[in-house]
């Protein structure tokens, strides 16, 4: 079913557990390097910034063949649309024939395959008007389809949030009743997801799968938060199902709602601490500031500025006594730094930039012009330079 | 790790007896690590508390007092600064670790509340009068002097924003292109002179040895700063585009270098893009203003998205592959 050779996807997971254990100095560089030698991998994967590089390039050289192919065939035929989808199906012809030709994660099946998606699902869209229903069963099996076979991350997340818009949109005809408990059954279709996957996740089978598997454990946990948000259900009613609400009114079952705004991501969290389970524990706490925004959003307890200071003193505290804590490895956890995790964020110098974006520096009065004259001797150095 | 692959590698003479127990002793002690979402919390929670004091301090103005709010202010950055003085460990023109993990927020802390002092002296008491200048010079060269004597990269990188602010230029990773108007000449010359200007400080920094680590930092806004001036003044000055076409190209070939000696794919990248993104604005220019071509140029310019295209995936693959054997 995968289109990448499977033989280099078996070995090219040993070589990673390789790479681990060297990095944890668990083995030696000859030894990884042996294991290498044993276990041969033929794909191209180049590194993340020729892989940025091609998916852009592929991106443009797709588009403009699109306009190209538009151009010549635009007076032959009055449907766009079916145009498009034959584009798509072109496309596809490429990617497979990229795959065969050792691309793997290189940037240019990653982009091939977002555009043969894309290209297909639009052009059924350009010659007909199609039902939500239709179009959700329509992305979900695209994005299953692609999934297995190229097992990529962003294709798993798309395939389970379609898989839950069909059953949302299947319910929603059925009448009164189905919509009253529709939060209660996309919670159940999350949990049931997110169960499934865990299972499967343990499961030497599908092995391969494993990093698209955990991409629908981390989509299946936040819809199962979304579809129990005390905001989200209170407006989708609204807006979506015509709830009229005088003013004061509350939800019908508003204070489940509530209970589960806030319990989930406590849950998530407890859970992600006793399981050591980085996903669950890192969504419980991005869910924690939905918690905040969903109750500041109904209730000003505190001006905003009282929240952030007191945020920003418990947030520094906590990690403070945390790290303090944690200095020595304590049940497990520790806060030394995973080396595998440091790679990239290294070459950037991510947190830097971060910091550079998030605060700026002092902002002038516009009436300021700039203080640099035209050319000064360092003007003259620049162009001596080249 | 998977310690039934190792029993396996171990019994095909891939690795060794006292690799195996390794693993498993790994294995059976593996550590759950929380450095990223404690440092993330820490990094939230001084947003959160300086963002929230600035709001504070707008909001109570009428109440609290000026001098009252000042004080403050200025308690918090020295007490900030105060403690990073005791703490630091003995400075070196090497890289110097930090002491220990809130080291690098208390600095933080310390320099946003400095600039938020300033700012505020400025605005209320018009301390500097009428020379705003100063207002953005003083703070650069306290970030400057806070990154070099406490080693840290973050305020670095907050020295040179604000050099750039002091210059007249925002450069704020996402916001350089829309805050900056690049039609106006100065802030052209501007970019120019301050790219170079700071491409220039990243090599001494390599050559000298000053804080060596430094040196990508430089590069790198040097670099997007004077790519982004060069194109601006390509698109701005049309008459005589070609000039800057080859002043691009100079650029792209200096950088080509730094590329194959740094071994940097990322600057490879960078600079493939700016070149292409100059290299189609005079073919397109060509055809439509030069040539006056119609629905030809459009097939010709198509044509040359796609050929183009393919030729810079051919360049990006095999310069992957040079850097990689250099």
């Amino acid at each position: 079913m995968i289109a990448y050779n499977n033989e280099w996807l078996r070995n090219l997971l040993i070589r990673n557990q390789a790479d681990k254990a060297h990095e944890t100095s668990c083995i030696s560089k000859t030894e990884k390097e042996q294991v290498y030698n044993a276990y041969p991998v033929g794909f191209y994967t180049p590194n993340i910034f020729v892989r940025i590089g091609l998916f852009i390039l592929t991106v443009i050289i797709v588009t403009f063949s699109l306009g190209l192919f538009s151009l010549l065939f635009m007076e032959h035929t009055e449907q766009l649309g079916i145009l498009f989808v034959f584009f798509g199906l072109l496309v596809y012809a490429g990617l497979e024939m990229m795959v065969r030709n050792r691309h793997y994660k290189s940037g240019v099946d990653d982009a091939l395959i977002w555009m043969a998606a894309g290209n297909i699902i639009g052009g059924l869209n350009a010659t007909t008007t199609i039902l939500p229903l239709v179009n959700a069963l329509l992305i979900f099996a695209m994005a299953l389809f692609l999934f297995l076979r190229f097992t990529g991350m962003v294709m798993a997340a798309i395939a389970s949030l379609a898989l839950l818009a069909v059953i949302f949109y299947s319910l929603v005809q059925l009448g009164p009743i189905t919509k009253a408990i529709m939060p209660f059954v996309i919670m159940t279709a999350s949990a049931l997801m997110y169960f499934f996957v865990q299972q499967q996740l343990a499961n030497k089978k599908w092995k391969q799968y494993a990093s698209g598997l955990q991409s629908i454990s981390v989509t299946a946990l936040v819809c199962l938060y979304a579809a129990g948000n005390y905001y989200i259900v209170r407006e989708a009613s609204i807006s979506m199902f015509n709830l009229s609400l005088q003013p004061g009114q509350d939800i019908p079952f508003g204070w489940l709602f509530w209970l589960f705004t806030v319990a989930i991501p406590v849950i998530y969290i407890v859970r992600g601490i006793q399981k050591k389970d980085a996903i669950l524990l890192r969504v419980g706490l991005l869910l924690v500031a939905a918690v905040v925004f969903t109750v500041r959003f109904y209730y000003h307890l505190l001006p905003a500025e009282i929240v952030m200071v007191t945020g920003g003193v418990v947030f520094i505290g906590i990690a403070y006594a945390l790290i303090k804590y944690l200095h020595e490895p304590k049940y497990g956890f520790t806060y030394k730094e995973q080396q595998h995790d440091s790679m990239l964020m290294d070459k950037l110098h991510a947190e830097s930039l971060v910091i550079a974006q998030t605060f700026s520096g002092p902002s002038l009065p516009p009436d300021t012009g700039t203080q640099f004259g035209g050319g000064t001797g360092s003007g003259g150095g620049a162009s001596s330079a080249y | 790790m998977d310690t039934i692959l190792f029993e396996q590698l171990h019994s095909d003479g891939l690795i060794s007896d006292g690799a195996l127990d390794n693993v498993k002793t790994a294995g059976k002690s593996r550590l759950f690590s929380l450095h990223w979402e404690l440092r993330t919390l820490l990094y939230l929670g001084v947003l959160l508390l300086s963002g929230g004091l600035g709001v504070l301090i707008y909001k109570n103005i009428d109440t609290i007092g000026h001098t009252a709010m000042l004080l403050f202010i200025a308690m918090v950055s020295a007490g900030g600064f105060i403690y990073c003085f005791k703490a630091k460990l003995p400075f070196s023109t090497g890289r110097v670790e930090s002491p220990n993990a809130f080291f690098d927020y208390v600095l933080l802390l310390a320099c946003l509340s400095f600039i938020t002092f300033i700012g505020y002296l400025q605005y209320q008491y018009q301390f500097f009068g009428s020379r705003y200048g100063l207002v953005t010079f003083i703070p650069m060269l306290v970030l400057f002097f806070s990154a070099y004597y406490f080693d840290h990269l973050g305020i670095l990188s907050l020295a040179i924003t604000t050099l750039c602010a002091w210059a007249g230029i925002t450069v704020t990773p996402t916001r350089i292109l829309q805050d900056n108007d690049f039609n106006n000449n100065t802030i052209i010359v501007t970019g120019l002179v301050l790219g170079a200007g700071l491409i220039t400080t990243g090599v001494l920094t390599r050559l000298r040895g000053i804080k060596a680590h430094f040196a990508f930092t430089y590069t790198n806004f040097g670099m997007h700063i004077l790519f982004i001036s060069v194109l601006a003044g390509m698109f701005q000055f049309v008459t005589i585009y070609f000039l800057w076409f080859f002043l691009l190209g100079g650029v792209a070939f200096y950088f080509y270098r730094e590329a194959m000696r740094s071994k940097s794919f990322y600057m490879m990248l960078m600079l493939a893009l700016y070149l292409y993104i100059g290299l189609s604005y005079i073919v397109i220019r060509l055809l439509f203003y030069t040539l006056h071509t119609d629905m030809g140029g459009v097939y010709l310019s198509f044509l040359y998205f796609i050929g183009t295209g393919v030729g810079l995936i051919l360049f990006l693959i095999r310069m992957n592959k040079k850097i990689k054997a250099a």
